[in-house]
């Protein structure tokens, strides 16, 4: 029996009114062994909902095309799945880039490479770029010189709006971060990847805009991967790094209960979950934070809303 | 180094002003019956994309503002 189970045991630990004050009681080891203990219940699970939500969005983004130009759908009503496939296309990949549904020498590895690499399509970004930078991200929340997403910071909704448009700007700093953080690890080989992805991408705009079909593709394509990548940067970057002014394990990111709910919030009011432990995957966040709620309270983690609750 | 000279400009606002904003610009003005007293819509929607993507490749900016 190990020192976490040895803690999970104690008749105290299963008594909620008691669960703080034995909690504070434990020594720092069995504290750790407690808190690995509980989220090693969430892991080693393959997330078959992510995998099939990765396949399925595609589908549906990729047979909008020819259900728009061959007048099965009418273009107003296919702008919106567009946003939503765009959008959701993202969360998939991200279980991926974590290796949540196939660690490396895993009979079923090449399904984790896949889905990270199909998914992100409609997002028109390279797996390979953003499973990297987002390692950095992990290795290096909230650090102005090394975290590529620090950009994204802004003191309320707002500053996070007006950044987010301006930083895509042909002027703006939104690519040479992620550029620059490849130079620095010594991966900028993988760049030809965003190349590759962003031909495709305008010449797919341009080829349907000088066929008659500008108005299909900005709708299709171009305006939702605008909009899907201001929500997405939002929820995943923004929302649960602010104020982002702590660096360490346990003040790298927050908890906060969203206005929209957990759905249209991607699942990111739990993302504190997700930086302690990466591995556990999205679908499983919200059990792995409500049971492992109070050991993060004693260890001073912003859980928002959350305090209040039972 | 021929390549890389020829991506900038391939990715260059003017470059996507000229191949999409236009024919989209030109699109919406058809799509919308427009009354044009002179030239057609795609002469209205290069005019409108091609000086977007230049006021965007002089100032770095789709909409005017900079970026700091």
């Amino acid at each position: 029996m190990d020192l976490g189970e040895a803690v999970m045991n104690n008749p105290a630990m299963t008594n909620p009114a008691m669960t703080k004050e034995a909690l504070q009681a434990l020594s720092p080891d069995a504290l750790d062994a407690l808190e690995r203990k509980i989220a090693g219940k969430y892991m080693h699970r393959i997330p078959w909902g992510a995998v099939a939500w990765a396949f399925s969005n595609l589908i549906v983004w990729l047979s909008l095309w020819p259900l728009v130009l061959f007048d099965y759908l009418p273009i107003w009503a296919a702008f919106p799945i567009a946003i939503l496939n765009v959008a959701l296309s993202y969360l998939p990949s991200h279980e991926a880039q974590h290796s949540i549904i196939a660690r490396e020498g895993h009979p079923l590895r090449w399904l984790n490479e896949l889905v990270g690499h199909l998914s992100v399509i409609p997002f028109a970004q390279p797996y390979r770029v953003l499973k990297n930078t987002h390692m950095e991200h992990h290795a290096h929340s909230n650090d102005p010189e090394l975290d590529p997403d620090y950009a994204v910071h802004a003191k309320d909704d707002w500053d996070f709006l007006k950044n987010s448009i301006l930083r895509r700007q042909p002027a703006g700093p939104a690519q040479k971060a992620y550029g620059d953080t490849m130079a620095r690890i010594g991966k900028s080989h993988m760049l030809i990847d965003a190349l590759l992805f962003n031909l495709v991408f305008i010449g797919v705009l341009f080829t349907m805009a000088w066929t008659g079909h500008a108005i299909e593709a900005a709708l299709l394509w171009w305006l939702p991967k605008h909009i899907a990548q201001t929500y997405i940067q939002y929820y995943l970057s923004w929302a649960p790094h602010h104020p982002g002014n702590r660096q360490e394990r346990y003040g790298q990111t927050r908890g906060f209960k969203s206005k929209v709910g957990n759905l249209l919030s991607m699942g990111m009011q739990y993302h504190i979950v997700h930086h302690l432990y990466p591995r556990i995957p999205l679908s499983s966040t919200p059990a792995a934070f409500h049971a492992l709620k109070p050991i993060l309270e004693i260890r001073g983690c912003d859980i928002g809303g959350w305090s209040e609750t039972p | 180094m021929q390549i890389f000279n020829f991506v900038k400009v391939l990715f260059s606002p003017i470059v996507f002003g000229l191949g999409f904003i236009g024919p989209l610009s030109a699109e919406i003005i058809a799509a919308l019956a427009v009354p044009l007293t002179i030239g057609t819509p795609l002469h209205w929607g290069l005019l409108i994309g091609g000086l977007l993507g230049l006021m965007a490749q002089v100032r770095g900016s789709w909409i005017w503002v900079k970026p700091s």
